[in-house]
């Protein structure tokens, strides 16, 4: 018997190789952000949407595009505005004089990747239309149910600092997101690779296609398959149970937060090359899929708490096991 | 997770009707083999062979439960085997046991010193005890040792307690073998050779056909079907074939019925009955005049030609001396019976205190369990003042006694020692020429006799051989068989630490010595046994008791000796000069045989001193001088300092108990399912961690703990511990972390069955795991003592600067 953990099925070094193409071709683009192109990966191979709350500049929509180029999906940007209307989002019937009839003009939700720039920034309604969007894979239009294409994967930003001008979202819809990213600014000696290689043109126009993007359908379903025992999904729950009883917690996390730990820690086994979780792929994407949906109290907001640290207290706290 | 494992699939193999059955037959198979050996052995006592079948048994039973390969099933056997043996049938566990407890006291007192300091430890008790621990098996391996030389140099002797110990260690052997066969290989004619073959040699050599041979034949009988029934079924249900229940009923019933015809007709064709089973072991037609084969005779095999003793002699005494039965007890009285004058009693004397000298009148060799008689004797007149034998024998000398009776005598003969020549005539009544029964004489006032009194040095007792003759064998030391068993054992646990039959003898008096003299006892039943009562029951009594029990146990332990009756020697009268016999000590006393020196008195009764052999006593024959090393080989303890002792017995026992929990651990991991073997290691792993100083949290990961066991790792090898092979445990404890995860999280892993490496990677890193923790405490202990010297120094520097 080997000691490294083996690879024996052949769908996880599928799903090995299409990630490790796609980063190392995102890696062109984007230096020295390899674990949020993995985390956008896997919420891709989840059917997960992604809230990517950072400051401007940082190379979301970089970051959005590579991958787009990279799984040769469809890609749209939406910008929001607070002028921004759900029929904008979601498409429009029109009616066509030569035809004598309404016709639909789909909207921007119907591509495989989106990404709605500020989208703090867009009213309610608007807001809810996407999210309606993103949650049922379909929209309807005047009575009529189209259906989004798949693969589908939203990525939603915001910036932390203004709040001027914003509709924040409620904490029940962060739900809806799979995680919540943090791309930050590069490090000195990226930030400097970054100037050197953009400076004759910028890498995205030379960016090739490495993987076929229709080929995701059935890894996502080949995710599904990767092994969680009994004594994994406790700790899951464990986790969970303990947001939901943490005193600096007003709310925990909902049962579709432990749905979402569960399948991103499959995504992330898979990843590595693994057909079995690990308590390391739950904490792994614990510190993503968790921190959103929590909400503090207002003391402990008051005194500078952050729920990622008491996530971060709390993966130290709950005890991993061995055996259920 | 229900409990896998060992104890759970051990039950369920055992817990079937078959396997049940099949450890019940085997059971009385082997009892009813023990049983007819123990009526052809004669010294061993029946419920100790008993335990140490049905222990036997049981362990043999229990290894093949577990599975355990046969090589270290061997090793159990064998230990476990030599360890009951040697605690339980030579009454060494006694001896462990005072050890044990001297142990304790020492270490309570310690923990007492500690807290009121000046209490000093006492352990000379302990290393007493420890020396006699040590001692003693010396002295019972030297036992066997010695017995097995002469069985070898085709001289054997008879050693009850190496008979015991071999044959104990023989059944327990054949039984532990049985069961283990039975249930490893599913062969039961296999399990059951080692028992027949012992059993048929051992029935074959007393020639007796008991009833237990057909229950052998019963037993294998029904276990081979019992056997084959089981293997047939389990083939059934792993193939999956549907049989009914009742075929085990049919297959049982059937086995009956034929075994039933089979012993029955054995039993009937009466001549035939050994050929059945032995139909590959020749059996030996056996002369009609016993042969002398040393091996039967030093086992203890009685043969069955033993000749009852025939009795017709006038001179006869059944029940106890004095006419009396025990239980109305004597009356006593201040009545004197005669006076003995010794001519030159100073000579023979010591410090100035004279000889107690027993005046005998008659020895008894059969012992009846009720009471005592005598053999068919031989008599013969004698004239006065005609010799009755030589007038020297070795290590004897010669006294005149002048004996006068009060109110003429009861016609019996009393003196001291072997009469010589006396000077009146006498009727004397002989067992054999050198065996005395006992003289009669008429009614007189006084007679003068001349007897030789045995007069020898204890070193030369002590190396007197065991090689006793015919004679003395048929008749001193054959017990009925009715004595019980725990009479034997007594007789065994008091004498197996002894090495010479003096000593054997001295410890048997001395162990009669310790209960309690009183005349007022009440009647023994008549269906018990008189000296299994007296030592187990009654526990107290008077001469009668002390000597009957005497002979009885020094018998069992395998030295000839027989019961006197006669006289005490009542006081002496300084002015007249001589004793002073009275009815009050009418007396009974026992008498040891020696080789080359003959017979010599012991005083098992606790009212009256010892009658000493002084080591002053200068040899008589100079031929008889001190072989050079028996007075070394008597077992003398080194005189080795109580602290080496001490730290040799802890070793030891720390040795064992470290040992067997290796062992049982190890089994106990290995045979664990993997998850659980994994959740073990990992625990222990982080032990070591915790002691290595790494942080734990309790949301480690086993990675998380790899990475930061290594770190750890490292950082004590920057700082100079552990620098040959820290680095090297690395790439191990990365290995022996992907080996458990594998094993705690991936479902493929659970069912095989396969050895994991988890087990080997954790024995080659544990010990170095513990090096590094001790190097660690090392150097932080070395760091602090530098900083207290270092601190010293300065304090010193200051005051020298401040002096200067």
């Amino acid at each position: 018997m080997a000691t490294k953990p083996e690879i024996s099925d052949s769908p996880v070094i599928e799903i090995q190789d299409f990630s490790n193409a796609i980063c190392d071709n995102v890696e062109n683009v984007i230096v020295g952000k390899r674990p949020a192109t993995e985390l956008i990966l896997i919420a891709l191979l989840c059917e997960g949407h992604v809230l990517i709350e950072d400051a401007p500049g940082t190379g979301k929509t970089m970051l959005a595009r590579a991958v787009a180029i990279s799984t040769g999906l469809d890609f749209k940007r939406l910008q929001c505005t607070p002028d921004l209307l759900p029929n904008d989002v979601t498409g429009v019937s029109v009616f066509n004089q030569k035809k004598r009839e309404f016709e639909f003009r789909p909207g921007p939700t119907f591509c495989n990747i989106l990404l709605a720039d500020e989208i703090n920034r867009a009213t309610p309604r608007t807001q809810s239309a996407l999210l309606e969007a993103m949650g049922e894979g379909q929209v309807t239009v005047d009575g009529i149910t189209y259906s989004l294409p798949k693969p589908f994967m939203v990525l939603a930003t915001q910036n932390p600092i203004e709040f001027e001008g914003t509709f924040p979202l409620p904490e029940a819809q962060m739900d809806r997101f799979l995680m919540r990213l943090q791309i930050g600014y590069p490090d000195f000696a990226y930030e400097d690779a970054m100037m050197q290689m953009q400076q004759l043109a910028h890498p995205i126009d030379s960016l090739k296609q490495v993987m076929d993007g229709q080929r995701i359908p059935q890894l996502q379903r080949q995710v599904r398959q990767i092994h969680v025992v009994e004594s994994m999904r406790s700790y899951i729950l464990n986790l969970v149970h303990a947001t939901r009883d943490h005193p600096a917690l007003a709310l925990g996390a909902s049962p579709r937060g432990s749905l979402a730990l569960f399948h991103a820690a499959q995504a992330h086994a898979a990843l590595r090359g693994r057909d079995f979780v690990i308590p390391d792929d739950i904490k792994h994407v614990a510190v993503v899929c968790l921190p959103h949906r929590l909400l503090l109290n207002p003391e402990n907001i008051l005194s500078g708490e952050t729920t990622a640290e008491v996530v971060q207290e709390l993966l130290k706290q709950v005890e991993v096991p061995l055996l259920s | 997770m229900a409990q896998h494992g060992l104890i759970h699939q051990a039950l369920a193999r055992a817990v079937r009707a078959e396997k049940l059955a099949t450890l019940a037959l085997l059971f009385i198979l082997l009892t009813a083999t023990t049983l007819g050996l123990s009526s052809v052995l004669a010294s061993l006592d029946w419920a100790l062979l008993w335990k140490s079948l049905l222990l036997g048994l049981l362990t043999g039973w229990l290894l093949g439960i577990f599975r355990q390969p046969p090589w270290r099933s061997a090793c159990i056997v064998v230990a476990f085997g030599l360890i009951y043996t040697l605690l339980f049938t030579v009454g060494l566990g006694d001896k462990v046991i005072a050890v044990v407890a001297e142990f304790i006291r020492l270490a309570i007192q310690a923990i007492n010193a500690i807290f009121y300091i000046g209490d000093h430890l006492d352990s000379s008790n302990l290393v007493h005890s420890f020396q006699d621990l040590i001692t003693s098996t010396g002295v019972v391996f030297d036992r066997v040792r010695v017995w097995v030389a002469a069985l070898i140099a085709s001289q054997p002797t008879f050693d009850p307690v190496a008979a015991a110990l071999v044959w104990s260690i023989l059944i327990w052997f054949v039984a532990a073998w049985a069961g283990w066969v039975v249930e490893c290989r599913r062969n039961a004619l296999l399990a059951t050779l080692p028992v027949i073959l012992l059993g048929i040699a051992v029935l074959s050599y007393g020639r007796r056909v008991s009833a237990s041979i057909y229950w052998m034949l019963a037993t294998v009988l029904m276990l081979l079907a019992t056997v084959q029934h089981d293997q047939r079924e389990q083939g059934w249900d792993q193939t999956g074939m549907a049989y009914p229940a009742r075929k085990g009923r049919q297959i049982g019933t059937a086995a009956i019925g034929i075994t039933a015809v089979l012993v029955l007709l054995a039993a009937l064709i009466s001549s035939l009955s050994l050929q059945p089973i032995a139909g590959w072991v020749p059996v030996q037609r056996l002369p009609e005049v016993p042969k002398d084969d040393g091996l039967a005779k030093s086992l203890g095999i009685i043969t069955a030609n033993t000749a009852p003793a025939d009795f017709s002699t006038e001179v006869r005494r059944p029940g106890l001396p004095r006419d009396l039965l025990i239980g109305s007890g004597p009356e006593l009285s201040e009545q004197i019976v005669m006076t003995v004058a010794v001519k030159d009693l100073l000579s023979i004397s010591q410090a100035g205190q004279p000889l107690p000298l027993y005046w005998r009148s008659y020895t008894y060799d059969i012992y009846t369990g009720q009471g005592w008689r005598t053999s068919a004797t031989q008599q013969s007149d004698y004239q006065a003042n005609q010799p009755l034998q030589a007038d020297h024998a070795p290590s004897h000398t010669q006294v005149q006694q002048v004996v006068r009776f009060v109110n003429g005598g009861d016609g019996s003969l009393y003196a001291a020692g072997i009469p010589v020549v006396i000077n009146i005539p006498s009727h004397v009544a002989r067992r054999s020429s050198d065996d005395l029964f006992g003289i009669r004489i008429d009614k007189i006032d006084s007679y003068t006799i001349q007897s030789l009194i045995p007069r020898v040095a204890e070193a030369i007792l002590r190396t007197a051989s065991l090689k006793y003759p015919d004679w003395i064998r048929q008749r001193y030391m054959a017990l009925p068989p009715e004595v019980p068993g725990r009479v034997k054992q007594l007789a065994i646990e008091l004498t197996a630490s002894e090495p010479t039959a003096y000593d054997r003898g001295r410890a048997i008096e001395r162990y009669l010595r310790k209960i309690p003299y009183t005349l007022d006892v009440s009647r023994p039943p008549s269906d018990r046994d008189l000296v299994d009562f007296f030592l187990f029951d009654l526990r107290k009594g008077y001469c009668d008791y002390y000597a009957s029990a005497m002979v009885v146990l020094a018998r069992a332990a395998g030295i000839p000796a027989r019961l006197a009756i006669g006289y005490a020697s009542g006081t002496y009268n300084l002015n007249s000069g001589r004793f002073v016999v009275s009815e009050a000590d009418a007396h009974s006393w026992v008498e040891i045989y020696f080789p080359e020196v003959g017979w010599l008195p012991f005083e098992p009764t606790a009212a009256r001193p010892l009658l000493q052999n002084s080591q002053k006593f200068a040899p008589l024959e100079p031929s008889l001088s001190l072989p050079a090393e028996s007075a070394a080989s008597v077992g003398s303890p080194k005189s080795m300092p109580w602290v080496w002792l001490l730290l040799l017995g802890v070793l030891l026992v720390a040795g064992v108990l470290v040992a067997t929990w290796v062992i049982f651990d190890s089994i106990r991991l290995r045979r664990l399912s993997r998850p659980l073997a994994a959740v073990i290691i990992y625990r222990r792993m982080r032990r070591y961690g915790a002691l290595l100083a790494v942080i734990l949290e309790p949301g480690d990961t086993p990675y998380e703990f790899a990475a930061t066991l290594n770190s750890r790792l490292q950082e004590l090898t920057r700082q100079g511990i552990g620098t040959t092979f820290g680095l090297g445990m690395v790439p191990e404890i990365q290995a022996l972390t992907d080996a458990i995860v594998c094993s705690s999280y991936r479902p493929s892993d659970f069912e095989v069955v396969q050895d994991s490496p988890i087990l080997q990677l954790w024995r080659s890193l544990l010990w170095r795991l513990r090096l590094m923790w001790i190097l660690k405490g090392c150097r932080a202990l070395l760091k602090r003592i530098r900083g207290r010297l270092s601190g010293v120094t300065t304090l010193f520097n200051l005051e020298v600067e401040q002096k200067e």
